[in-house]
């Protein structure tokens, strides 16, 4: 019992910082939902609004339907891929979830636009790592997540 | 009170006279009662009998009409077409897509269905369709073309502009019942009320008003007949026609006829009149195609008038109608004129019925058959995709069991591209053409090409030979054959792994080689394709020239268990035994197989699923089940950066530079060519940043044919593409990368490349590794 207690207190100790971590480096970004504007095409923009509205409403199923519809036409942006990542950490679909952040990183490269995506995708795979009780893999993300941080506040 | 009083005196003076007439040999009332009762226990037996019979042909007519009620096959479907502003696509293209969905053209865009092509534009009507996510409401819409893009896309009445348009997805095939009745249930709320008229005018006109049998109807058709000289109307009401047609065989008994009419009135006692004319209307038998039967109307008006039920109008409905009778006789592409007669008979009925004026009527009567051609688009009769279909099934049998995929109605949304299996099959057949006229020695040649998406790997198309319409060994999933220096990737990109030790400028050794096997002492000694050896050469020209000792070197020298494990990673799940001749391709793997391992590459190190459904819905339409986009990391962004351009440079300075020359310089491509050994297989892998293909060309009987991968495979390949001409744009530097400047050339290294110390990258692949 006092196992699985501490690790529930571990985890949400976990998501607390994270959250306030977040919350202070994203002013203009709100944090409450895995979605950020884009600007590439209208219709990728649709699908994002589309996709938003379904998981507002939990049909995580339709939201995802949505965002592979906009990755078909946009496929190599990564915001479509993280926001993918955002809908399979709602369902818990965990290692679905950290490997798509991973290829929304990948797709991010090191541009600098996608500086705090990348920090999102961390935080992502922080928190699915958690819920696959990886603490290991946890740790190592939350480090990359906090590193990449650091140099968006210089 | 009165009539008690009357009867009394009556009932009274009978027994008393009775005991008057026999007053000792007194026989109670009671005696003559008892006789009385022996026939009512016989008529109650009987009554029981009959009770249950009645009862079990009750059990009988309930459970089909509410159980299920057809074996519905599975219908599959291509993507459908997505339309944006920006995206390439010629207005031509798009109005063949829409006839290929049985769109005509028309001067008036009232009904969906409709289109017009005007200039830069092309104007819709679109259908409603119900998708696995959303359903689409039928829309009025202009699409603007500039050249071969499209500018703009508006919606007309209420007018706004619209960011994009889904298009129904065109029907590629179908999983038949054993039977091979194809039926598409209507609900009844969706069939036209003309047609239940129709139907009612011409069969049972006093339908609403019997209870299942009519004895004035059948007098009336015996009338009529005799009047006609000729069997014209049939006798059975409408629910007597269910019931023969639902539960009964076809032979002509008294029983059968006794049976027919029971069931008639039970089915009218538990069920409405729509419920039976719905089942009705779903039911009977409209046409043969070959083996497949034709149920239902909604079948029917794909068959004959290659649309849906609901955009037919009356003249087309009271043909289907007149088919009712008798499907092979009213043939009407057999025999128009007889049929053309019967259609109008209809419209007489009708006319005399009150459901329709004289004014429509004679109208009606001048429309001429309006048959679309036997196999026509949209008619539902020929599916020239077999190849596609294979891999569909396949992949569903991970899922659903054979007879569920016969008989449940399942709705398949795949991931077929029609247009990029039309440019393949083009490229294909004529390539295949091409390639025999120039060498002599190759002679039946056959080919087998898998297109995927680089990022998604969904399966785009798939060409199967020289007749890819016809159904015949799949080549693309079956034709297991050597993939010869397909394979090499793996032993390059295990070293480009290995940061610390290897670059892209690393040098290679390619001096001659020879192995002995300790157990048979056997000898091995592998030649390059030239039979020369090069000396030492940089890793990135020992694979874009493809050397076969360079190679073998730095495989062994790797290790062969850690070439293997890299061709698992890579997505090889067949079992295979490593000998040092697999690292020049003596390992056999069909095309779909080889799709898998390249699409790793092709997508930058993750692992994708090669899949080709979307999306599996039930017959009415509600979610089964979604087959997301998955990915797994299985390799590092940087050494497939890497690989990547040494696989760039197979086309423009390597094996395939020949081929190379005649494409685009503005594109950005990789691949690798494969040939196995005296040229018996052909082999050619591109990709770059929007499709990733796999082509292979060879014989059937594996007898050498003269080509290599450069010479054959490449050669259908650089057709494809140039036809197509896909985004291809340069694959972004990942984290971890710098280019150097190399001999006045900028060549990509991993950082800290060539150092001692641990690369700064960082291995995410290890670390962050979710299977």
């Amino acid at each position: 019992m006092n196992k699985i207690n501490t690790h529930h207190w571990q985890k949400y100790l976990l998501n607390c910082l994270f959250i306030t971590l977040l919350t202070i480096l994203s002013v203009e970004n709100s944090i409450a939902t895995p979605y950020i504007k884009t600007d590439s095409s209208s219709a990728v923009k649709s699908l994002l609004g589309d996709a938003k509205t379904y998981y507002e409403a939990k049909q995580f199923e339709q939201a995802a339907a949505s965002l592979e519809r906009a990755i078909r036409i946009d496929p190599r942006n990564p915001i479509l891929w993280h926001n993918l990542a955002g809908v399979r950490l709602a369902q818990e679909d965990w290692k679905r979830a950290a490997n798509l952040a991973q290829k929304s990183n990948a797709l991010a490269g090191t541009r600098e636009k996608y500086k705090r995506l990348r920090i999102r995708n961390w935080v992502v795979i922080t928190l699915a790592c958690e819920g696959m009780n990886n603490f290991n893999c946890a740790r190592e993300a939350r480090n990359r997540a906090q590193a990449l941080a650091r140099t968006l506040k210089r | 009170m009165t009539q008690i009083r009357k009867r009394r005196p009556l009932h009274s003076r009978r027994t008393h006279s009775s005991r008057r007439d026999n007053p000792k040999r007194y026989t109670p009332p009671r005696r003559t009662g008892f006789r009385f009762k022996w026939r009512w226990v016989a008529f109650i037996i009987i009554l029981m009998f009959l009770g249950s019979y009645i009862s079990s042909l009750d059990v009988k007519v309930r459970k089909q009409f509410e159980g299920k009620r057809w074996a519905l096959p599975a219908r599959v479907y291509a993507r459908p077409l997505e339309l944006y502003t920006g995206m390439r696509i010629s207005s031509k293209t798009l109005t063949q897509e829409l006839s290929a969905i049985g769109y005509r053209k028309s001067s008036t865009l009232y009904e969906p269905g409709q289109y017009q092509h005007k200039n830069n534009e092309v104007l819709i009507t679109t259908r409603s369709f119900n998708f696995w996510d959303a359903t689409d409401p039928s829309r009025q819409v202009r699409i603007g073309f500039a050249g071969n893009q499209v500018k703009s896309i508006s919606q007309l009445n209420p007018g706004r502009k619209l960011a994009l348009l889904r298009l129904e997805p065109r029907l590629i095939g179908k999983i038949f019942p054993t039977h091979h009745e194809d039926r598409i249930v209507v609900r009844l709320a969706d069939m036209p009320p003309l047609l239940i008229e129709g139907l009612i005018a011409m069969e049972d006109r006093g339908f609403y008003n019997h209870w299942g049998i009519s004895i004035r109807g059948t007098i009336r058709a015996f009338i009529a007949n005799m009047k006609a000289g000729e069997n014209v109307q049939g006798g059975s009401t409408i629910t007597q026609q269910l019931v023969k047609n639902f539960y009964l065989t076809p032979e002509r008994t008294f029983k059968r006829k006794f049976n027919e009419a029971i069931m008639a009135f039970l089915l009218e006692w538990h069920y409405t009149k729509e419920q039976i004319i719905e089942a009705y209307l779903n039911e009977v038998f409209l046409g043969q195609d070959g083996n497949r039967a034709i149920h239902g109307m909604g079948m029917a008006a794909r068959f004959y008038f290659a649309r849906p039920l609901k955009e037919l109008k009356l003249p087309e409905l009271a043909l289907l109608v007149s088919v009712i009778r008798g499907a092979s006789v009213y043939n009407p592409r057999k025999y128009p004129e007889r049929t053309l007669e019967r259609r109008n008979l209809v419209f007489k009925l009708m006319n005399e019925q009150g459901k329709i004026t004289q004014a429509t009527a004679e109208k009606a009567k001048k429309t001429p058959l309006g048959i679309t051609k036997k196999g026509s688009k949209g008619s539902e009769s020929e599916f020239p995709y077999p190849a596609f279909i294979g891999l569909v099934r396949r992949q569903l049998h991970q899922d659903y069991r054979e007879e569920d995929l016969r008989s449940e109605g399942l709705q398949i949304f795949t991931t077929l591209n029609p247009y990029l299996q039309k440019t393949g099959e083009h490229a294909m057949i004529n390539g295949l053409k091409k390639l025999q006229k120039q060498k002599r020695k190759a002679r039946n040649l056959e080919g087998a090409m898998v297109v995927t998406n680089s990022e998604s790997g969904e399966v785009l198309a798939l060409i199967n030979g020289k007749k890819p319409h016809y159904a015949g060994f799949n080549r693309p999933l079956n034709a297991v054959r050597q993939i010869g220096s397909l394979v090499k990737v793996a032993v390059y990109l295990a070293a480009l792994e290995k940061n610390s030790r290897y670059s892209l400028t690393s040098l290679i050794d390619d001096s001659p080689y020879r192995w002995t096997d300790h157990v048979t002492g056997e000898v091995w000694k592998p030649q390059n394709y030239d039979y020369r050896s090069h000396g030492r050469v940089p890793l990135w020209r020992a694979l874009a020239n493809s050397y076969n000792l360079a190679t073998v070197r730095l495989g062994m020298k790797l290790g062969l268990s850690h070439i293997k494990e890299t061709l698992k990673r890579l997505g090889i799940e067949r079992e295979f035994k490593m000998f040092p001749s697999v690292l020049l391709g003596s390992i056999s793997l069909a095309p779909i197989e080889v799709a898998q391992m390249y699409q790793t590459i092709a997508s930058g190190g993750f692992r994708v699923p090669v899949r080709a459904i979307r999306a599996v819905l039930d017959h009415e339409g509600k979610p089964l089940k979604h087959y997301g986009i998955s990915v797994e990391q299985r390799f590092d962004a940087a050494p497939v950066f890497l690989l990547n351009y040494a696989l760039q440079k197979v086309i423009r300075k390597g094996t395939g530079r020949k081929i190379g020359k005649t494409l685009p310089s503005s594109m950005v491509l990789a691949g690798k060519t494969g040939t196995s050994n005296d040229l018996r297989d052909s082999w050619f892998a591109g990709f770059g940043s929007e499709l990733s293909t796999v082509t292979w060309v060879g014989r059937d009987d594996n007898k050498p044919m003269g080509l290599s991968g450069g010479s054959g495979a490449m050669f259908i390949w650089s057709r494809f593409i140039k036809a197509v001409r896909p985004e291809s744009i340069t694959p972004m530097t990942p984290s971890g990368v710098q280019w150097r400047s190399v001999k006045g050339s900028r060549v990509p290294y991993i950082a800290g490349q060539h150092q001692t110390s641990q690369a700064l990258a960082g291995n995410n692949a290890n670390l962050f590794s979710f299977e």
